[in-house]
């Protein structure tokens, strides 16, 4: 299995294609869920947002100003949230996103914790 | 794909006069330079032409004022604990809070009891005056340490006037020319510094190599004890082939560096116009100070520089954001913090440093492709709105 965060500054050719062509940017029209959320160190901003079919994520899309890692987490996140209940989503951990993204270099790990708290802003918004 | 390598503040490439100086000494002229044979005489003789090369490219009254190093962090480690230990080991460094992590740390690691530090701040272009540095001399300061020009901004300090300053009050002066050497013309006979650093690889000499001048008279104590060469200063058999090509590339920066520095003057002129006109919302940092020919650090506003940086890689164009000596980490440049710049400001920050080799093609790409980079970036951006 791939660490998660790894003694590394570079990041993975992985993670630079997220950075390269982040997934599912924008807005949600009428989304059923948003989160907000801030690293204030780097000053990463970003923005969730999740549409629901039923119990389960219809879409999930993002906005971002951010630095490469949070840029990456934030894609790889709204890739994983599809087709997952809003149960599934509160499992999600910072490790399973840097795993996703085949490891971050370890003083980025704020950076997929930040996802994570965006994730549960989010879900909190929609309770 | 062509590379466009716009980091010569990080390092510059090796200039193929000065791979050629040193290729001998990676083969037959492999010599001990203390040795008393021909073998060690010849390795003397390149050494001591280095050292000549050197001293004529800062204006050292003597050769013998050059000691060579492993580097600007070596050089720099050297003037600051071996100025202290011979000052006694106590008292008061006054220092600028832009310099390199190789002043700053190693003033944080004497800092003790005995030993205080005073870090003066710089005004927004990244200035720190003589009159400042007038108003924190203490009775007790045993050195001033302020650098000559700075590797994020680029902004050039006064050194001459601290200089003057430090000689009137009889306090020893260093400065960091890590950066400045080559770039901008250098006397330190002339100036009165003290103990001046620099680097081979930041003149497009190899890495590993530089020297510290110690002006006749500076009281300094060693670092390294052991074979006692370079006057019982800097023990260890000295880097020949890295000490040759540093030489080779004192050389060609004395020939060739104030042509240089005005063409680099010029293309970094023509990149910072262009971008400002193409791109809105572009702050140039430390734009109001004098500064090295090649160095340009933007702001762009609303954007980040490390996905900027990243995408401007992916087209092969090679820039930084903040030191690249502090790559690894996610703290903002402490010299952007000191000059006050807004958050905005500091997360949006990119430093392109043009050098050797920089082009007006170079800077053509940029423009090709920096402001799709940059509009893309924004367009991510989180919009205020976004709550229902
Ligand atoms: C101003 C300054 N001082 C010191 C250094 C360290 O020099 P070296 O890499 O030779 O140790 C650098 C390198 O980035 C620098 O820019
Ligand atoms: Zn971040």
């Amino acid at each position: 299995m791939t660490p998660a965060f790894v003694d590394a500054h570079h990041y993975s050719e992985t993670v630079l294609g997220h950075i390269a062509e982040p997934h599912n940017v924008g807005a949600i029209e009428r989304p059923d869920a948003v989160g907000r959320g801030t690293n204030p160190s780097c000053g990463d901003e970003v923005t969730l947002y999740l549409r629901f079919e039923g119990e389960r994520v219809a879409e999930a899309k993002m906005e971002i100003l951010g630095c490469g890692a949070i840029t990456a987490s934030m894609s790889a996140l709204t890739d994983m949230a599809g087709g997952k209940t809003a149960e599934e989503l509160m499992a999600i951990t910072p490790e399973q996103i840097a795993e996703h993204l085949g490891g971050l270099p370890r003083h980025k790990r704020h950076c997929a914790q930040l996802a994570q708290r965006v994730l549960r802003d989010a879900l909190k918004d929609r309770a | 794909m062509k590379r466009v390598y716009l980091d010569h503040n990080a390092t510059t490439p090796v200039r193929p006069e000065v791979a050629e100086a040193m290729r001998p000494f990676l083969g037959a002229l492999f010599g001990n330079p203390n040795s008393i044979h021909g073998f060690g005489r010849e390795a003397r003789a390149a050494v001591e032409e280095a050292r000549a090369r050197a001293a004529a490219l800062i204006g050292a009254a003597e050769p013998e004022e050059i000691l060579f190093t492993s580097g600007g962090t070596e050089s720099d480690n050297l003037a600051l604990r071996g100025a202290l230990a011979a000052a006694g080991g106590s008292g008061h460094i006054l220092t600028s809070a832009v310099e390199h992590h190789a002043v700053l740390d190693t003033c944080k690691a004497l800092e003790s009891g005995k030993i205080r530090v005073t870090c003066l701040p710089p005004d927004k272009a990244g200035r720190v005056t003589a009159g400042a540095v007038a108003g924190a001399l203490r009775p007790d300061t045993r050195l001033v340490s302020v650098m000559w020009g700075n590797n994020e901004v680029g902004t050039l300090q006064p050194v001459g006037e601290i200089a003057a300053l430090c000689r009137e009050r009889g306090v020893p002066f260093h400065t960091d020319a890590v950066q400045a050497l080559g770039k901008v013309p250098m006397n330190v006979r002339e100036l009165g510094v003290d103990f001046l650093s620099a680097s081979a690889h930041k003149i497009n000499g190899p890495k590993g190599a530089g020297f510290l001048y110690v002006r006749t008279g500076a009281r300094l104590a060693p670092l390294l004890t052991g074979g006692g060469q370079e006057r019982d200063l800097r023990s260890g058999t000295e880097n020949v082939p890295g000490i040759v090509g540093l030489g080779e590339a004192c050389r060609l920066a004395r020939e060739e560096g104030p042509a240089q520095a005005r063409a680099l003057a010029a293309l970094r002129e023509r990149l910072e116009s262009a971008v400002c006109e193409r791109i809105p919302d572009v702050v140039v940092n430390g734009g109001a100070a004098e500064r090295l020919p090649g160095t340009s650090n933007l702001s762009f506003i609303g954007a980040e520089g490390e996905t900027l940086l990243i995408r401007l890689d992916l087209e092969g164009i090679a820039v930084s954001t903040g030191s690249a000596c502090s790559a690894g980490s996610t703290e903002p440049s402490h010299v952007l913090v000191a000059m006050g710049l807004s958050l905005e400001a500091l997360r949006g920050s990119l430093r392109f440093s043009l050098g050797w080799g920089s082009t007006e093609e170079d800077v053509g790409r940029v423009l090709d492709v920096l402001p799709e980079a940059v509009r893309r970036v924004r367009a991510m951006a989180p919009k205020p709105e976004a709550r229902r």
